[in-house]
């Protein structure tokens, strides 16, 4: 018994050694779990790791829809061209209805997802400069505002005023909170809040812009012009356009372009205020979309622009390849460039009657785009021609950018402007009528059947 | 039998510790440790446990005493002579008696003695002898030492020593010595759980004792199991284990050990289909995690963290497969899918040095390529030229450089061109009819292998130290050229003890291996985008010198860019092949130090740590001849008049991953086994783990790399550049330069105990809990305690058993809660560093994983398991059958959502599988004679589905390959679903199914069928399976083959999908018999093939039931021959010596079920060929 003694002593003793030791492990524990598990995965808690993600390129500025061009009318496709392209792509082409999960619907939603997050995150950062935190706050409610636009462009119908507080608008996404179930609005407040969020972005954004992949004052005036314009407020448009090249109104003299390179623009280039884009998706690749001819050839002969921003193609077809986004051919700009602002400031000029400014400022784009000394100013001066040249040089000059379908859109309501737009295909016609349901693509299916979201008609 | 001065202690200790844990209350499994002390602390106590008799019976005769004790123990009783009198009769009053007190009872008095051999008690008259005399007289004191050890010469710590007439015990030491005293003619009694036991009569002149004990029934029940944390005898054991002991693991030549368990192991299936990604699954599916499905691998006592193939098998002593949750839970978070401990060799015994050598070749003929399915070569050609025609390839003409297109297309497109004639065109396509590019894969690329192996292992022991050491080289090499892969393995296994108590232990593996694979690629690579290898390729020039493929860029571009001033632009395998120099290398070490202490004869406490670093590094060295580096360079080069600008150098291009892996753990634990009052045995484990993993890796890519001067041009990562005639836009070059860094921590705490009580009931229980950093910032979601608790009954050991056919019987029941880690999630919002490299914008960025997800648990697995284990006929036939049901809830899935939201998808804890199964083994020995005939049958059978789905995918027009884990409620996550099929349009061959009853070719419709009105044929994945494994012996020879079988799957054959084959060039054999007039539906399910091809069409047809076929099947895939020297014949210093041959993927189907004629284990791809191997083995 004795030496039984003597050992449950010894035990005792390397019992207390053991749990001393085991203690010591527990009480540092806590401390020893918090070792971030990936050294690059984290969560966002600096201003840093929101600035990253706003230099997140793909996800922040190529998220746009690329169906609105799809369907537009600046193009055509051979029967083959056609055959070979995905289904939905062949139902865009031809207005017909297509229901499916769709990355036109899903894209733009996910930059809005990250403006949300960025705007949530901000609340819980500290100590970072008052001009960093605007800058990204700014960027943030820019994304916002202009992707709710551009889904506002595809699913949901042209603004129109009498009916804007009836319509069936898109669903405004303004948490990042994925257990908020999302609601279709009218298209009264989605303009509202887009409108909203801009106007809030303005001031919080640099006055010139210095990185062209982030939002600036400019680019955020040109982007309400955009706004403004798709809805009609002419008076409003133009005040914008004029505010946004006030801050920077650069062209490209067309002739120090060449016309031989493959892709003659620089990404960033002096037009650009802003860029974003989408990606070219099969229907839109410059080796199967071929330029509508009676377009082509409205470009006259000293007009660089047919050597600057098409290329021949074998068979003699037209292929687009002026793309501002400057990297390839795969992709479709859909930034603010100061083209867009000089013609949304003509446009809004001639409808106001200001004659003299509306030729001016036309004169002052086109200018740039002729071999130079052969342009003759236009003189104009009955304002429904004006505005017709306006809109068809307007055209001219911003292919490809998913503004023609915004266009047709607003036109259409517009008795002097309206249009049918066709196709003909394999020898069977599809045509395209001001006010028709297709104008509104079907919204995500996903969207319909987990959300609840009523569909589009 | 506490003692009333120790009582103090007791509550002095247990007030520390509740102090002591009062003050670290965040870690409350610490609980289950002072339960287990205080616990221990109420037995001290000592006395043998043995063999039980329960008998009461007034004046009964010896005879039937011994026939009782037959029956109860199994023990056989012998008389010596005839002089005993079985009928003598005695009084029986036995309730659980000891064995050896039955005898002396009933022995002493007719001056009757026994002892006990293996099984045998032998009844003999007890001879006067001399010493008897005089001990009446003088009691002389004796020092009694000894040791004890099993029949293999193991030491039996713990063994019980006692002296019955002076009614005084001891218990062996950790090396099985002892020491009692005694007098001369004392009866001293060697007992130890599960073995029988001894008695002797101690003689004045014969002090020192070599005791042997004898395990108690047949082998199965010799089987030591060993979770990682402990060894467990399988008679006290609750769980569902599986053992795989060395000569079954070396009954196979490979270099790895996965492939050594593979059919072996019950209820153990690799998913194969994917070849890169062999999937383990144990008893079924248990997660939704992409990969998550396979069990930890345990390698001694720690996870082991690295690559598994690295594991030399010559190394391995044992596996045991841990598969119920009584058996795993210890392992906590990573055991919901089982558990693989490998146990290695370790330095045993007392024995002299002995070497042991095993050397074996592998041999395998070249792939027949040809046993792809494959569209035949002139078909394809007709193909292209239909397509041309419709002016499919036209879009390639406008495009100055990419993609390539065929020779096929070219030509024709020359012909349009004018540049050749209709004849000339004809002639030279017609040319290529006759050529497949297969010819030249073979001839080329591929090559017949030859692995060779060596392993050498040296063991032995001195006074207080034993070891091992063992050193292995494998050089494989692969069927494709310019693939290599070297492996040395080397080993130190060593046990000191540095007294009686303190032992210590340490392992240190080092592993290196080298590689190259330098193969281009082989039959289904090179690929490119949309574009792939023409079948009618060459890869070689009439000359012998490799041919060019238009892979990436067409004919015309690379004939002519730059004119001549550019590099070499066109892309040849064969030159690739001999060009290449990708080389890869690692480096590994383990070290596992432990230390144990026996503070108490019953209470040994365990402090392990070990450390395993690996260090790997692939480079990838290309030379300017090499294809990727003239690309490159050439893609930046700038061309003006005659000056030539290289913005990327003209120079090599090196692209460098480095990785380095460390794991750290260490463990303290504290093991209690003790019995006493000879029927109650309580064996526990308790303690505390802390393991970390981490990793960094390091990519890089150096331009302008100089491989003889180590020189790195510089480039400029900042400013973009034209591309060449600006094909790709303006870029930057890329900075290939990133980054990676994990950890990964866990602290456990756990528990584990058993009792026994007389030898028939256990009951045990075991509990952990896990801490993980890896769920993220928060805290709240990171501990999750884990249990299990089980009971076993050996029925045969009641007195109401009497089925003598059958002497044992036992019965096991356990549940228990075991966990999956789902690293990479997190509550919180995930966003992820990514590098500049990647970014259109050459900035560094952050990208944004997962939204957040409050919500967040960690997966946990339910297991039930009820076990019979049995044997029949005197254990010629023994066996197990287990039942289970597995309950996997709270199981993280991607969630489909509302895409309004801006995630389309998000992992939450939404589903939840059903699993339930049987197990069944059985061993027999059929004929035991000259000639031996072992059988061994594995029987599983799993059957689990989804049985929860938060946010199901719709249903509308679901059907399924089964390829990949999909949930459905109600169906297995592999589940193979398809259209009903309608047959052929007879007037144009369309492919016809139903919509609402009716056939009909409106595949929009049929795709929107609801899933009950789908053909749903069943798993993917077998839920029967198993083998069937004979061993013949003879004279010297043995000769084992296995038979595998696998019932109630099915698999989907590939079909030509004519959208797949005119986009990608990928099309079948089945092409040749497609419906091309009226009245071919006859003999065809193949729709006629059209163009503009409608891909719901062929959706609908891939998709049909007609193309889903029954998998069953039963193979023979191995033999292995072996013949022994024996020792008789006397070669000098050998002790044995042995020849084997081996013969693998043999892929002999012996019974398939389906019609096609088609190898369900190899649908897509190349037949692989057979292996043979031959080696020799020899221990000196």
């Amino acid at each position: 018994m004795k030496n039984q003694q003597y050992s449950a002593n010894r035990w005792i003793q390397h019992t207390l050694f053991m749990t001393v030791i085991t203690v010591a492990v527990f009480t540092s524990c806590n401390k020893y779990l918090d070792a971030k598990p990936d050294q690059s995965i984290a969560t966002p808690s600096t201003i840093e790791d929101l600035e990253g993600i706003l230099n997140n390129y793909n996800f922040v500025n190529a998220k746009y829809s690329s169906a609105p061009e799809v369907s537009s009318d600046d193009y055509y496709l051979t029967g083959t061209d056609w055959a070979s392209l995905p289904d939905y792509q062949r139902a865009y082409y031809t207005w017909q209805k297509f229901n499916g999960p769709i990355g036109d619907y899903t894209s733009p939603y996910s930059a809005i997802e990250y403006a949300n997050i960025i705007m949530e995150s901000l609340e819980k950062i500290n100590g970072a400069s008052p001009v960093r935190i605007n800058a990204v706050r700014g960027n943030a409610l820019y994304l916002r505002a202009s992707y709710h636009y551009a889904l506002a462009q595809v699913f949901a119908p042209a603004y129109n005023k009498n009916t804007a507080d009836s319509d069936q608008g898109i669903a405004l996404r303004l948490t990042a909170d994925i257990a908020v179930k999302p609601k279709r609005s009218t298209i009264g407040e989605n303009y509202n809040q887009i409108i909203t969020d801009l106007t809030k972005a303005a001031p919080l954004l640099p006055d010139y812009p210095d990185q062209k992949f982030r939002a600036s004052k400019p680019a955020a005036y040109g982007m309400l012009a955009r706004v403004y314009l798709a809805m009609g407020d002419y008076g409003n448009a133009g005040k914008y356009a004029d505010a946004a090249l006030k801050l920077y109104n650069k062209l490209i003299n067309y002739n120090t372009v060449s016309t031989t390179a493959t892709i003659p623009f620089r990404q960033f280039n002096d037009e650009v205020i802003y860029d974003s884009r989408t990606g070219i998706p099969p229907a839109l690749a410059n080796t199967k979309a071929k330029i509508d001819t009676l377009l082509f050839s409205s470009y006259a002969p000293n007009d660089l622009r047919r050597t600057v921003i098409f290329k021949t193609n074998a068979d003699g077809s037209r292929a687009f390849k002026g793309s501002y986004t400057g990297v390839n051919n795969a992709s479709a700009f859909t930034g603010i460039a100061t083209n867009e602002l000089y013609f949304i400031k003509a446009e809004c000029a001639v409808r106001a009657n200001d004659i003299s400014i509306g030729l001016a400022t036309l004169n002052t784009v086109l200018s740039t785009r002729w071999k130079t000394g052969t342009y003759q100013p236009v003189t104009i001066t009955d304002a429904g021609v004006l505005l017709k040249t306006v809109l068809a040089e307007r055209r001219k000059d911003l292919l490809f950018r998913t503004l023609r379908w915004t266009d047709l859109r607003r036109l259409n309501l517009e008795a002097d402007h309206r249009q049918e737009i066709r196709r003909i295909l394999n020898g069977t016609s599809y045509k395209l009528e001001p006010g028709s349901p297709r104008y509104v693509f079907q919204i995500d299916q996903n969207a319909v059947e987990l959300g609840g979201l009523p569909q589009n008609p | 039998m506490t003692t009333p001065n120790e009582a103090p202690e007791d509550i002095g200790v247990l007030g520390v510790l509740c102090g002591l844990h009062a003050a670290s209350k965040s870690c409350y499994g610490l609980k289950f440790t002072v339960t287990i002390l205080f616990f221990s602390l109420l037995q001290v106590s000592a006395t043998s446990l043995a063999q039980t008799l329960t008998l009461k019976q007034r004046d009964i005769t010896l005879e039937k005493v011994f026939t009782e004790i037959r029956k109860q123990t199994g023990y056989d009783v012998l008389l010596s002579a005839k002089k005993v009198n079985t009928h003598s009769r005695v009084n029986a009053d036995f309730n659980h008696t000891p064995l050896t007190e039955v005898l002396d009872k009933c022995l002493n008095r007719f001056n009757l003695t026994y002892t006990i051999e293996e099984k045998t008690i032998v009844v003999a008259y007890k001879e006067p002898i001399v010493i008897d005399k005089i001990k009446s007289v003088f009691a002389i004191p004796i020092v009694v030492t000894g040791i004890v050890t099993d029949t293999v010469g193991t030491a039996l710590p713990d063994a019980t020593v006692r002296n019955i007439t002076q009614n005084t015990s001891i218990s062996t030491t950790i090396d099985g010595s002892f020491n009692i005293r005694a007098q001369a003619g004392d009866q001293i009694n060697v007992s130890f759980i599960g073995y029988t036991t001894y008695t002797f009569i101690v003689r004045e002149n014969q002090s020192y004792h070599i005791i042997i004990l004898h395990s108690f029934n047949s082998k199965l029940n010799e089987v030591i199991v060993n979770t990682g944390y402990q060894d467990i005898p399988k008679e006290r054991a609750t769980g569902s284990f599986y053992k795989l002991d060395n000569k079954v693991l070396n009954q196979r030549v490979s270099p790895d050990i996965l492939s050594r368990i593979e059919g072996l192991t019950s209820g153990l299936l690799i998913d194969r289909r994917d070849p890169q990604q062999a999937n383990i699954l144990l008893r079924g599916v248990s997660t939704l995690i992409f990969n998550g499905s396979s069990p930890l691998i345990v390698l001694d006592n720690f996870p082991y963290s690295g690559d598994v193939n690295n594991i030399n098998p010559n190394d391995i002593e044992s596996i045991s497969v841990l598969k119920d949750a009584a058996a795993s839970s210890i392992w906590g978070v990573r055991a919901g899918n089982g558990v693989i401990v490998i146990t290695t060799k370790k330095a045993t015994g007392n024995q002299a040095l002995s070497v042991s050598f095993n050397a074996n070749l592998t041999f395998a003929k070249k792939p027949d390529l040809f046993s792809a399915n494959q569209i035949p070569v002139s078909s394809f050609i007709d193909l292209e030229k239909m397509l041309f025609d419709k002016g499919y390839y036209d879009g390639l003409f406008n495009d100055q450089a990419s993609p390539g297109y065929s020779q096929v297309v070219d030509i024709l497109n020359r012909q349009r061109n004018g540049e050749l004639n209709q004849v000339e065109a004809d002639e030279a396509i017609n040319s290529l009819r006759g050529r497949d590019v297969r010819n030249d894969m073979q001839n080329y690329l591929y090559r017949n292998t030859v692995n060779q192996q060596y392993y050498v292992n040296l063991t032995g022991a001195g006074t207080r130290i034993r070891y091992l050491f063992s050193a292995g080289y494998d050089k494989n090499l692969s069927a494709l050229q310019g693939n290599q892969s070297d492996r040395i393995t080397l080993r130190s296994n060593s046990t000191v003890d540095l007294t009686k108590k303190w032992q210590l232990q340490s392992d240190i593996i080092l592993t290196k291996t080298k590689g190259t694979s330098n193969s281009p690629g082989g039959f289904g690579s090179f690929k490119a985008g949309y574009n792939s290898i023409s079948p009618y390729a060459s890869l070689v020039n009439a000359d012998g010198s490799p041919a060019a493929i238009d892979l990436y860029y067409n004919r015309a571009f690379t004939d002519t860019a730059g004119n001549g001033k550019l590099m070499d632009w066109k892309y040849r395998p064969l030159q690739e092949l001999r060009n290449n120099d990708n080389r890869s290398g690692m480096t590994d070490i383990l070290v596992n130090l432990g230390t144990s202490y026996r503070i108490l004869p019953w209470l040994k406490a365990d402090f392990r740590y070990q450390y395993q670093q690996s260090w790997s590094s692939t480079e990838n060295l290309q030379n300017l001849d090499s294809y990727t580096a003239r690309d490159y360079i050439n893609r930046f080069t700038q061309i003006n008049g005659n000056a030539v600008t290289y913005i990327v150098p003209k120079n090599n291009i090196l692209y460098s991953f480095e990785q380095n892996n460390r794991q750290q753990g260490s463990r303290g634990q504290l093991n209690f086994d003790h019995k006493w009052a000879s029927k109650h045995q309580v064996s526990a484990i308790a303690g505390v783990e802390v393991r970390e993993t981490s990793n960094n890796s390091l990519t890089s890519t150096y331009y302008g790399y100089d491989p003889n001067t180590l020189i790195v041009t510089p480039v400029d990562y900042t400013h973009m550049y034209p591309t060449f005639n600006g094909v790709f836009g303006d870029r930057y070059i890329t900075d290939g330069t990133m980054f990676t860094q994990t950890v990964n921590r866990f602290i456990s705490t756990f528990a584990n105990a058993s009792y026994t009580y007389n030898e028939k009931y256990t009951l045990s229980a075991s509990a952990r809990r896990d801490a993980s950093n890896i769920f993220g910032v928060s805290t709240n979601q990171k501990g999750v305690p884990l249990w299990s608790v089980g009971g076993l009954w050996r029925i045969n050991r009641e007195s109401f058993y009497k089925l003598d056919w059958m002497p044992q019987l036992n019965l096991r029941l356990t549940y228990g809660v075991s966990g999956n880690l789902a690293a990479n999630e997190s509550a919180l919002t995930r966003i992820q560093y990514l590098a500049a490299s990647r970014s259109p914008l050459n900035l560094p960025y952050v990208g944004i994983s997962a939204p957040p997800n409050p919500h967040l648990r960690w997966e946990q697995v339910r297991t039930f398991n009820a076990g019979l284990d049995f044997s029949l006929l005197g254990n010629r036939i023994t066996g197990s059958f287990e039942y289970y049901t597995k309950k996997s809830v709270d199981l993280i899935n991607s969630v489909l959502l509302d895409p309004t939201v801006g995630f389309i998808t998000a992992n939450q804890n939404s589903a939840s599988i059903f699993a339930k199964g049987s197990d069944v083994v059985i061993n027999s020995l059929n004929i035991d004679g000259k000639v031996r005939w072992q059988s061994s049958l594995l029987f599983s059978y799993v059957n689990y589905k989804t049985v929860k789905n938060l946010n199901p995918p719709g249903l509308e027009g679901f059907v399924s390959d089964g390829a990949i884990i999909f949930p459905v409620l109600n169906y297995n996550p592999y589940v193979i679903a398809s259209y009903k099929w309608a047959g052929l349009d007879p007037l144009n061959g369309d492919p016809q199914g139903y919509v609402n009853g009716k056939a009909s070719k409106d595949y929009l419709a049929i795709a929107q069928n609801p899933i009950e009105q789908q053909v749903v044929s069943g798993p993917a994945l077998p839920p029967f399976f198993g083998n069937l494994r004979n061993t013949i012996e003879w004279n010297k020879l043995s000769l084992t083959f296995n038979i595998s079988y696998r019932f109630g799957y099915y698999f989907r054959k590939p079909v030509t999908n004519y959208s797949t084959l005119i986009t990608y060039g990928t099309g079948y054999n089945d092409y040749e018999s497609r419906w091309q007039k009226p009245g071919d539906e006859r003999f065809t399910n193949t729709p006629s093939s059209n163009y503009p091809s409608d891909t719901q069409r062929e959706l609908f047809y891939q998709y049909s039931s007609v193309n889903v076929e029954k998998a069953d099947n039963m193979k023979l895939n191995e033999v292995y021959l072996s013949y022994d020297f024996s020792p008789k014949r006397k070669i000098p210093g050998v002790k044995s010596l042995q020849f084997y041959v081996f013969a693998n993927q043999l892929n002999i189907i012996l019974w398939k079920a389906n019609k096609a004629g088609l190898d369900p284990d190899v649908l897509y791809s190349i037949k692989p060929p057979a292996a043979f191997s031959a080696g020799i083995k020899a221990t000196f």
